[in-house]
């Protein structure tokens, strides 16, 4: 819709452009008719005027004379004297030299005076004269016709108007008139000006027509690469958005597989742990079988003893039992949460661990100071808490420290576990919860425990768990929210 | 008020149009009729502040024997000495009149009018260039 708009209103933007010019091409055609009208009417109403005049003077002058201009004008001086005053009468800052002039013979090419309108320096009777443009006189002779030129040599703010006067068809005299043409020239001057203004007008239309026409080519370019980048961003984020939806999906199953590979090798450790948990009684059944046997075999074997056997046996198995509901209660995940105090927790995790840490040596030492009843997925949270004793069970006994211990503290909505394992180095401390990451180059360093409890207290608890060294081991501290 | 000042300036430079145009008319004329260098000439009036701003003339306030022309108008007061001069006349009453006029150039209708009297050329025995003959009567 955007780009039609745009394209229409180039369009116009073109008609209209198109329509300005021809516009003012055609005032200025109308411009220069009337220019010409102008100056030619100028001109030609100046030379009507001076037609008109010399017409005049022209029949005044046959008429005193009697059409014997010069035999008439030799004779009597006064009539040269009425005559040049009635020629004087016309001169005009305008109209500057009035005058008559003849030749001696028609072939002659001298001219002479025979009267002179000036009002001083006047020309005498039958003074020679020169004229400029001699051909133009000879022409009136020869054409026995009017004519008007400029004088371009001398005063060429001037023009020459000559008038034959013809008598028996014949020139005799030439009546000239010099008249100014600086009223014509103001008006040719100010039609000059406005040509130049109409031309300068015209072309900085048309300069300005080109500079619109190339910032709207250009910015239609642009517009057309813009529109061309949008739709590949368009479409580019069709494709990222199904690439993210693929990877999204990846990282899913990904997790799903982290999640199972995790299981798995927790699985492995309970198995170990189980077979921790049973060895004794397992022994302490076996025990009883051998001595039931043995003293079977002798005869020595009395009721009351084998009551005593038999019960043993079944408390064995019973703490046997006992051991696998605790175990598959562990793995049970929650589907709802259930409150629960921090010390059930660490007692239930103590349950599974403590035997495998007895077997090692390793001291637990327990400052239980919360009493909070808290809401969460108990069974998850074990699994943490359960994570972080195995790891420090594991450095204390890779570095083999002399007196392992692990320190079991609960403060408020936080819960730590410490150890003396001599903490965790200061360039790797970052990276420990990463998937993957594993410093432990034993079976069980999958590199997947700590990333799995992370996961867990932030995604399932809503809480945090960090990691600090502390004298001489590290601290897991589990701070899971107030409203829990 | 502006078509007085437009007025007033073309008057200017056609005076000084014209006497641009005087002098180098005599700088043209003269020398090639008199030839000396540079010219010494008894002048009169207009005539005489023209003549004084070329180097080609040499112009004098009385006239001597070492003037070998006479130019301007009104010659009617001269030395003896100067009586039988030629005469390059600056109007044409003086071209007309005085019997030793030779030449005239003057201006008429502002027309310049440049003429050679053929009796007077051949009585003080001056050689016309070619080109100044067209103007002799």
């Amino acid at each position: 819709m955007k780009e039609l708009l745009n394209k229409n209103m180039t369009y116009v933007f073109y008609i209209f452009a198109a329509l300005i010019l021809t516009g003012a091409l055609l005032i200025y055609t109308l411009f220069e008719k009337t220019s010409v009208a102008i100056r030619q009417n100028n001109l030609l109403s100046n030379i009507e005027y001076i037609d008109n005049i010399t017409t005049n003077m022209s029949a005044l002058i046959q008429t005193s004379t009697d059409n014997h201009i010069y035999e008439a004008l030799k004779k009597s001086t006064a009539l040269r004297t009425n005559l040049q005053k009635s020629l004087e009468l016309f001169v005009t800052k305008r109209y500057r030299y009035v005058y008559v002039v003849d030749k001696e013979q028609q072939n002659s090419k001298d001219f002479r005076f025979l009267l002179d309108g000036a009002r001083d320096n006047k020309a005498e009777f039958l003074e020679n004269y020169t004229p400029l443009n001699i051909q133009k006189w000879q022409e009136v002779y020869s054409t026995k016709k009017s004519l008007y030129f400029q004088n371009k040599d001398v005063e060429s703010l001037w023009m020459t108007y000559l008038k034959p006067i013809v008598i028996d068809n014949k020139v005799q005299a030439i009546i000239a008139i010099d008249f100014s043409l600086s009223d014509y020239n103001i008006i040719v001057e100010a039609l000059k000006k406005l040509h130049i203004s109409f031309i300068s007008i015209i072309l900085f239309a048309i300069f300005l027509f080109f500079v619109i026409a190339f910032f709207s080519y250009v910015d239609k370019k642009r517009i057309q690469k813009l529109t061309r980048q949008s739709q590949k961003i368009r479409k580019f984020n069709k494709t990222l958005q199904i690439k993210i939806e693929e990877e999204v999906e990846k990282n899913r199953k990904k997790d799903q597989q982290l999640i199972q590979q995790s299981r798995l090798a927790q699985m492995g450790e309970m198995i170990s742990m189980i077979a921790h948990q049973w060895r004794q009684p397992l022994s302490a059944i076996n025990s009883a079988a051998i001595a039931i046997n043995f003293k079977a075999q002798l005869n020595k074997l009395d009721a009351q003893e084998l009551i005593e056997m038999s019960d043993k046996i079944s408390s064995f198995s019973q703490h046997l039992s006992a051991t696998i509901d605790d175990f598959r209660d562990f793995f049970k995940p929650n589907k709802e949460k259930k409150q629960v105090t921090y010390n059930e927790i660490i007692e239930s995790v103590l349950n599974i661990v403590e035997t495998s840490l007895k077997n090692c040596n390793i001291t637990v030492i327990k400052e239980m100071h919360s009493e909070i009843v808290f809401n969460t997925y108990a069974n998850e949270l074990k699994q943490v808490i359960l994570n972080l004793i195995q790891n420090a069970q594991d450095i204390l006994l890779e570095r083999e420290i002399s007196n392992p211990t692990i320190v079991i503290k609960t403060e408020e909505n936080s819960l730590s576990v410490s150890d003396n394992g001599g903490g965790v180095p200061s360039e790797i401390i970052e990276k420990i919860f990463d998937p993957y990451f594993s410093t432990k180059t034993e079976k069980n360093g999958r590199g997947l425990g700590l990333y799995m409890s992370k996961m867990i207290i932030q995604e399932h608890c809503g809480g945090e768990l960090r990691v600090e060294n502390i004298g001489d081991g590290a601290q897991f501290t589990i701070q899971l929210p107030q409203e829990v | 008020m502006k078509k007085l000042i437009i007025l007033c300036a073309v008057c200017t430079v056609m005076l000084f149009a014209n006497e641009d145009y005087e002098l180098k008319l005599y700088e043209k004329i003269l020398p090639d009729i008199f030839a000396q260098t540079p010219i010494y000439i008894y002048a009169t009036h207009e005539a005489k502040e023209i003549l004084q701003k070329s180097t080609k003339f040499k112009v004098v306030d009385r006239c001597d024997k070492r003037v070998v022309l006479l130019v301007g108008e009104d010659f009617t007061h001269l030395p003896v000495e100067c009586k039988n001069k030629p005469v390059f006349a600056t109007n044409y009453r003086t071209f007309r009149d005085n019997a030793n006029s030779f030449g005239a150039f003057y201006w008429s209708k502002g027309r310049p009018q440049v003429y050679f009297k053929q009796k007077n050329v051949q009585k003080f025995h001056i050689k016309l260039p070619s080109y100044l003959r067209k103007y002799e009567r």
